[in-house]
């Protein structure tokens, strides 16, 4: 792992998922029908009780109690409390309309909120990605292939929600380098052209956090990554062959975008440094370079909520 | 020498007698030359470059000296004006005129000095200011002598993993030119008419040449003679070459001689083109040359050798002339800065030179030139020799300039050996009146001289691969070399058995 690297992507991810809190409002959701009560004291007859989806101003707690203010369609905006069990908090922006309004005893529905408050609680998505490696060894490869990138395919899960805006990531990837065997004399190349076909698959276990804003959440995260190298040209005999597998760290960043329900769209750039595979042998030795991996940027497709 | 099959070397003996006798009826003793009739092949034109010359060749030749008498070989100061040449040369207290000077790129050649010591008068050149090297004309012998013929394996080519190199590249390119400096390698099928001494008188016989038919001859260069000044010039006004000893032949059939095709031997780079350019001689050069030139008597029985403006003037030559791997199975003790400078020409033009490192290692080890030159340029590399054990042949030379080793025979076990195809040597046998040279056979001779060859044979395979840098084909061989003896470069093997398979396979991302 270069530390440097990792520390830039983490600052970069934390700028980029800051959560500005100066253009947001804690609001309660009601979550199931709610009395609203003048003091904190449900034995008392309620002002008003109010629809399960209900947003409300969040004025503040005490004990198991929300001071919250709402929209009454005879007295205008009124003050009361709601037990903190029948509803959970959301952020939202501030624009957001006002408080809905509730008839006097009854349950009014509730006006829809200018866009749909970004879930909490458990989540699971399932991801696609499509993107290219941008290989550390950049010497080697654009000895070997021409150019230090590749195309890399991949997929994974995330989980959400474990704890607060925790998420659980496992991931796998794989790029192919078609190129050709070379001799290296110096910084000069010469090209064998011998068919060489390189594989590298990294399986990705990441921890991070997400951060919502809407329908766009951003992450960033670490983890470790088990990295499998292969290596074969038409020439080799079976023992001359590599397929290595060695684990390695791993950073990533990225933000997913809702387009519809349960679809996202967004992008990723992850970081794989692992050792002890290169540099041993090959054009890897002849350029000192004993690190796979590097950046790898991709579009990613997520499903689930 | 040969240790001919008794019945063979007789009747070859007493086929020769009789047409003597025949032929002494019409040739009058101590005459110089005689009519050929119209049944009588062409009679062969013997060109000598400078008469004077050519004699002090020729007693030197007889009279075994190492260096051809009143030559050397000097290189002047490049900013000597003519003046100062001529001052520096007035060191050698003799008339040196215009015709004893003979430019060979930017060497001086001088020649027709009479009596000067070669080796004293390069020493005193030396310590001229207007002089950066001066040395004699020197003859180094071939690398290797023949012995006798045996049918066996190429176990040389399994030594270096060579049918499995021939997997990834089956021989190379046709526009891969490999030169062969050497004895020659015949490239015409005629037969000439050569007057010979017979012992009492000059007599001329049909000589008769033949292509090796164990090559593919769209792919052999016509080459030229360069060995002492002389060439051989055909009715059709063309320089012959030959292979008048077996060494040339045999060293160009490791390099490319024809495979797959059902006779005879492979050759490492057998879809390469081969260049032979000639600048050894052996026995039947001197005798025929002096039966042309007029001299009665015999050549030395065991002559052979290569002078050194031969050998810089063939470097040049096949440089100049498209060779992208030149092989040198040749060498001997003298120090020589004309053939070093001479290398790094052939490398400026491209060429890798692959050089037989010496077999003296039995009569004291002495460096021998020009390998000895090879750590100092990279695109050049000296190459001992190992037996199928893998373990340095006896004879191999050994020091720091080794730097690689390859297949060069065990010079004891006849099947170990290293095999080619060549000319029949009972055919180039000294008893005989006159020589042929259109039969061939079987031939397994040990030496570096065999060794080089490998190394060069394996070049052009990394030439026509994609390695066209004389510096990097040094480094790649080095590189996937098989290390022998202690771990890394040691005196005995240099870096390793050369592996052809190995060195074109070349390095992947982790191997």
């Amino acid at each position: 792992m270069r530390p440097r690297v990792l520390a830039v992507m983490l600052a970069c991810a934390a700028l980029g998922a800051v959560d500005p809190a100066s253009a947001q409002e804690m609001r309660a959701i009601v979550t199931e029908a709610a009395p609203i009560y003048l003091v904190p004291d449900s034995t008392r007859t309620p002002l008003r009780t109010v629809p399960v989806g209900t947003s409300l101003e969040l004025l503040g707690r005490e004990g198991d109690w929300y001071r919250v203010a709402f929209q009454d369609p005879q007295f205008g905006r009124r003050v009361g409390y709601v037990a903190a069990s029948r509803v959970r908090l959301e952020r939202v922006e501030s624009a957001v309309p006002d408080p809905a309004t509730v008839g006097p005893g009854t349950a009014q529905p509730p006006v829809p909120p200018a866009r749909p408050p970004a879930r909490t609680g458990l989540g699971v998505r399932a991801y696609g990605t499509y993107g290219s490696m941008s290989f550390a060894a950049s010497e080697t490869f654009e000895a070997v292939a021409g150019s230090r990138n590749s195309t890399n395919f991949g997929g994974g899960a995330t989980v959400t929600g474990l704890w607060r805006n925790l998420f659980v990531d496992v991931g796998l990837a794989r790029s192919k380098v078609d190129g050709q065997r070379v001799f290296v004399d110096g910084t000069t190349v010469y090209e064998l052209g011998i068919p060489l076909e390189v594989t590298v698959t990294p399986l990705d276990i990441a921890a991070g956090w997400r951060v919502g804003q809407g329908r766009v959440s951003t992450f960033v995260g670490g983890g470790v990554t088990s990295l499998l190298y292969e290596e074969t040209d038409p020439f080799a005999d079976p023992d001359e062959n590599v397929s290595e597998r060695k684990t390695g760290g791993l950073a990533l960043l990225g933000v997913d975008v809702e387009v519809f329900r349960w679809v996202f769209v967004g992008g990723e750039i992850r970081y794989r440094a692992v050792n002890g595979i290169l540099g041993a042998g090959g054009a890897s030795d002849a350029f000192g370079e004993d690190e796979i991996g590097g950046f790898a940027a991709a579009l990613r497709v997520s499903f689930g909520r | 020498m040969l240790q001919l099959p008794p019945g063979r070397a007789v009747r070859s003996i007493l086929c020769s007698s009789i047409f003597v006798a025949l032929a002494a009826l019409a040739v009058a003793p101590g005459q110089v030359s005689a009519p050929v009739t119209a049944q009588e092949p062409p009679l062969i034109r013997f060109e000598a470059s400078d008469t004077v010359r050519w004699r002090a060749t020729l007693q030197a030749l007889q009279d075994g000296l190492p260096y051809v008498p009143g030559e050397l070989l000097v290189r002047f100061n490049p900013d000597a004006d003519p003046g100062e040449h001529a001052r520096a040369l007035s060191v050698l207290r003799t008339d040196v005129r215009a015709s004893n000077v003979r430019w060979i790129g930017d060497v001086v050649h001088l020649h027709g000095l009479g009596d000067v010591d070669p080796v004293r008068a390069a020493e005193d050149l030396q310590r001229q200011p207007e002089v950066i090297y001066a040395q004699p004309n020197y003859i180094r012998p071939l690398k290797s002598r023949p012995n006798d013929p045996n049918y066996a394996q190429q176990w040389h080519f399994d030594a270096i993993d060579l049918p499995r190199a021939w997997d990834i590249n089956p021989g190379g390119r046709d526009d891969v030119i490999v030169a062969v400096l050497d004895s020659g390698l015949s490239t015409t099928t005629a037969t000439f008419g050569f007057r010979i001494w017979n012992g009492e008188a000059f007599q001329v016989f049909g000589v008769p040449f033949a292509q090796i038919e164990d090559f593919d001859h769209a792919r052999v260069r016509r080459g030229r003679e360069f060995a002492f000044g002389l060439q051989w010039i055909t009715p059709s006004g063309e320089n012959l070459v030959f292979d008048a000893d077996g060494h040339g032949s045999h060293v160009a059939g490791t390099i490319a001689q024809q495979t797959n095709n059902g006779i005879g031997f492979a050759g490492v780079a057998h879809a390469t083109t081969i260049l032979p350019v000639k600048v050894c001689w052996s026995y039947w050069d001197l005798q025929l040359a002096l039966g042309a030139e007029g001299s009665r008597g015999f050549a030395p029985a065991d002559f052979n050798g290569c002078d050194d403006s031969a050998i810089v003037e063939g470097l040049r030559y096949a440089a100049d002339n498209g060779a992208r791997v030149i092989n040198m199975s040749l060498g001997g003790e003298p120090p020589a800065p004309a053939l070093e400078e001479a290398l790094e020409y052939a490398v400026s033009r491209g060429a890798f030179v692959s050089i037989a490192a010496g077999n003296e290692a039995l009569e004291g080890n002495p460096t021998s030139y020009p390998a000895a030159y090879a750590p100092d340029i990279d695109g050049v590399v000296a190459v001992g020799a190992v037996t199928r054990a893998s373990t340095r042949a006896r004879y191999s030379n050994f020091g720091p300039y080794v730097e690689l080793v390859a297949p060069g025979g065990d010079g004891a076990a006849q099947a170990n050996a290293v095999w080619q195809m060549a000319p029949d040597q009972d055919d180039l046998a000294f008893e005989l009146l006159s020589p042929r040279f259109d039969r061939f056979q079987s031939l397994g001779i040990n030496g570096t001289s065999m060794a080089a060859p490998h190394v060069a044979g394996v070049a052009a395979l990394l030439y026509s691969q994609g390695i066209t840098n004389p510096a990097a084909i040094e480094a790649a061989l080095k590189r996937f070399a098989r290390d022998l003896g202690p771990a890394g470069r040691d005196d005995e093997y240099g870096h390793g058995v050369v592996d052809a398979r190995a060195a074109l396979r070349g390095l992947g991302v982790v191997r």
